[in-house]
């Protein structure tokens, strides 16, 4: 009995049952509706406000002459685009944003993938291999950021001082000089974020079917082949989600940067996210800020554009 | 259980075709293979704790090892000195309170607004179900740093900056989408006769709802809760800028802005961050293959 009401409005079995039965399952199902109306409310209005509210600011405000300092100027300005364009740091940390997002992802993924490659077998001690890749992953980002700092620390650090102890060169001032904070800041970021790439992967290999593997191998595929033509496409998809989370979170990269260099030296660590803060909260200047916000945004979206476009095929999600 | 059985079946057959000589010398690459493995799984595993040994060494280290050149790599001594000046003269306890209020009352208004949007798209039946919980999911890339001047501007007018509030409200609301997306995916799995039985005795929805469901979706409530509260517990950037005040830090900000950028007091920063680390080791070590699921949930559904 129940079965049919619920049915009720769609099926034909519906429109058989007499007029009593369709009235309570009418109402049971407006019920249901405004059940679920209360439920879901109080998200859609709190997202609303905290979220999309302050966003839709983010856009006005850019187009506005907006200093802390200064009173709000409510006309239509492009000021702020054309002083970014014009603005050589700017063009830096854009520069240096796209360059991190791209090539930290890249290494992140690479490395993950070639640890879940490795551990997708039972082993003993598994549990505990998981447990240490899960750790860096955990851990937050700054204080990552701020005991690299310290392994990187020219007279106190463990780097220079193992290598010093093996009777190598070791008087690496690694957060000193451009291009060795970049590498370093690279270390950091790939140490941290490949294990989640790792176990990310590892639970998509493991739902590939071992039947799928057993029919290649009857077929006589070689190890290379059963990579190419199994895993790497029905990982496909995996990768795809891997990559663009990655590529999203890396373009707002702050808290890694912000401990380990602050940008510096120089302005060769600087990212656009680091830059925006400086300009908007500690210069106090909404509307340059903004603009540096929308900017942003608009690069995330080509990104996230981008990638599906590329990866995403129905065909090997079957 | 037949999956299982069948590829069994082939891997046998193979090897009673490949004879006897074959296979002991697979069984020699396959040892040497094993020996391979497990040496680089060592090799990964010390990779990926080598930072947090290297700060646990050094938050026991005492003073006067702290800086040798070259670093002492073990200590001849361990003494918990740096923890009590952590604790007692730094701040730092009163950054691990901070911390704890703002991520438990964050994670638990996430879980509360989650569970009830999250029940209501995976198990009620109304229209634009898919439509609402791709929208909600949609908040989930609205980049934060975009959001920090105008919540600034926001909790600057309500006089709310260097309050908790600066920071839970933000919290809920950053991590509802992930919370809506992973409760949704729990509630889904359950069987749908657990409605129809409550409606027989007569609850209703709301009662099947808070009778029923609740209890039986704690295990999906405890993942979610533990990823939210992982998020909180981390954030940097918004903690960063709105409690501008030193007694309203969180513990990783205090932790990044402990004074001293040249000579830094190692000992006590280190001690500091392991009393951090401790609760993502215990969710590590105790709920570590929920953390897992729930983690890629996200990501492979």
């Amino acid at each position: 009995m129940k079965e049919i009401t619920r049915s009720e409005p769609r099926t034909l079995s519906g429109s058989m049952v007499s007029s009593g039965k369709k009235k309570r399952g009418k109402s049971l199902g407006a019920r249901e509706r405004r059940f679920a109306f209360w439920l879901i409310l109080p998200t859609i209005l709190g997202l609303c406000a905290i979220l999309l509210y302050p966003s839709l600011q983010t856009i006005t405000w850019s187009f506005q002459h907006y200093i802390l300092t200064d009173p709000l100027q409510h006309n239509f300005t492009l000021s702020n685009y054309t002083q970014l364009i014009h603005d050589h740091v700017f063009w830096l940390a854009l520069k240096f944003t796209l360059f991190y997002a791209i090539l930290s992802v890249l290494g992140q993924t690479l490395v993950g993938l070639g640890v879940a490659l490795m551990a997708n077998r039972e082993f003993r001690g598994r549990g505990l291999f998981r447990a240490a890749l899960l750790f860096p992953w955990m851990m937050p980002t700054v204080i990552t950021a701020v005991v690299w700092r310290f392994m990187y620390d020219p007279n106190y650090g463990l780097f220079n001082g193992v290598l010093q102890r093996l009777g190598l060169p070791h008087s690496f001032v690694w957060l000193g000089s451009p291009t060795l904070a970049v590498i370093a800041l690279f270390l950091v970021a790939i140490w941290k974020v490949n294990s989640f790439a790792a176990l990310v992967f590892l639970a998509g290999l493991q739902s590939i079917p071992a039947s799928v593997y057993e029919a290649a191998d009857v077929d006589g595929a070689t190890a290379w082949q059963r990579f190419t033509r199994i895993t790497m496409p029905m990982l496909r998809p995996t990768i795809l989600v891997v990559l663009v989370l990655r590529t999203v979170e890396a373009l707002q990269a702050f808290d890694i940067i912000y401990g380990l260099t602050l940008g510096g030296p120089g302005y060769s660590t600087l990212n656009l996210p680091l830059y925006l803060y400086q300009q908007a909260i500690q210069g106090l200047n909404f509307g340059y800020g903004s603009a540096m916000g929308v900017i942003l945004a608009i690069m995330i979206s080509a990104f996230a554009f981008l990638y599906v476009k590329v990866l995403y095929r129905p065909e090997s999600l079957g | 259980m037949s999956m299982t059985k069948i590829p069994n079946q082939k891997i046998s057959k193979r090897a009673y075709k490949s004879g006897p000589v074959r296979r002991s010398k697979r069984g020699a690459w396959a040892k040497a293979r094993m020996g391979l493995f497990n040496a680089s799984a060592i090799v990964l595993g010390f990779y990926a704790l080598f930072p947090v040994l290297w700060i646990l060494i050094t938050s026991l280290k005492p003073q006067a090892q702290l800086t040798t050149q070259p670093v002492t790599l073990i200590p001849s001594s361990l003494t918990l000195g740096s923890y009590r000046t952590a604790l007692g003269q730094a701040p730092f306890g009163r950054y691990y309170i901070n911390s704890l209020v703002v991520s438990v009352t964050a994670t638990l208004a996430s879980l509360i607004l989650g569970t009830f949007a999250g029940y209501a798209i995976a198990r009620l039946r109304f229209r634009f179900k898919k439509v609402i919980l791709l929208v909600i999911l949609a908040f989930s890339f609205l980049p934060p740093i975009t959001l920090v001047v105008p919540l600034f501007n926001l909790f600057r007018h309500f006089n709310l900056l260097n309050t908790y509030w600066a920071l839970i409200i933000p919290y809920t609301f950053l991590s509802l989408p992930i919370c809506v997306w992973l409760m949704n995916a729990y509630l889904q799995d359950l069987p749908k006769e657990l409605e129809e039985a409550a409606m027989v005795d007569g609850l209703g929805y709301f009662g099947a709802f808070f009778k029923i469901i609740l209890r039986v979706s704690v295990p999906g409530i405890v993942t979610a809760g533990l990823i939210i509260f992982a998020g909180d517990w981390n954030e940097f950037l918004l903690a960063l800028t709105f409690m501008t005040n030193n007694s309203m830090r969180t513990l990783p900000v205090g932790i990044a802005l402990y004074p001293g950028q040249y000579t830094f007091p190692w000992g006590i920063i280190s001690a500091a961050t392991v009393l951090a680390l401790v609760p993502v080791a215990l969710a590590v070590s105790v709920f570590q293959k929920r953390l897992i699921s729930g983690m890629t949930l996200g990501a492979v559904k």
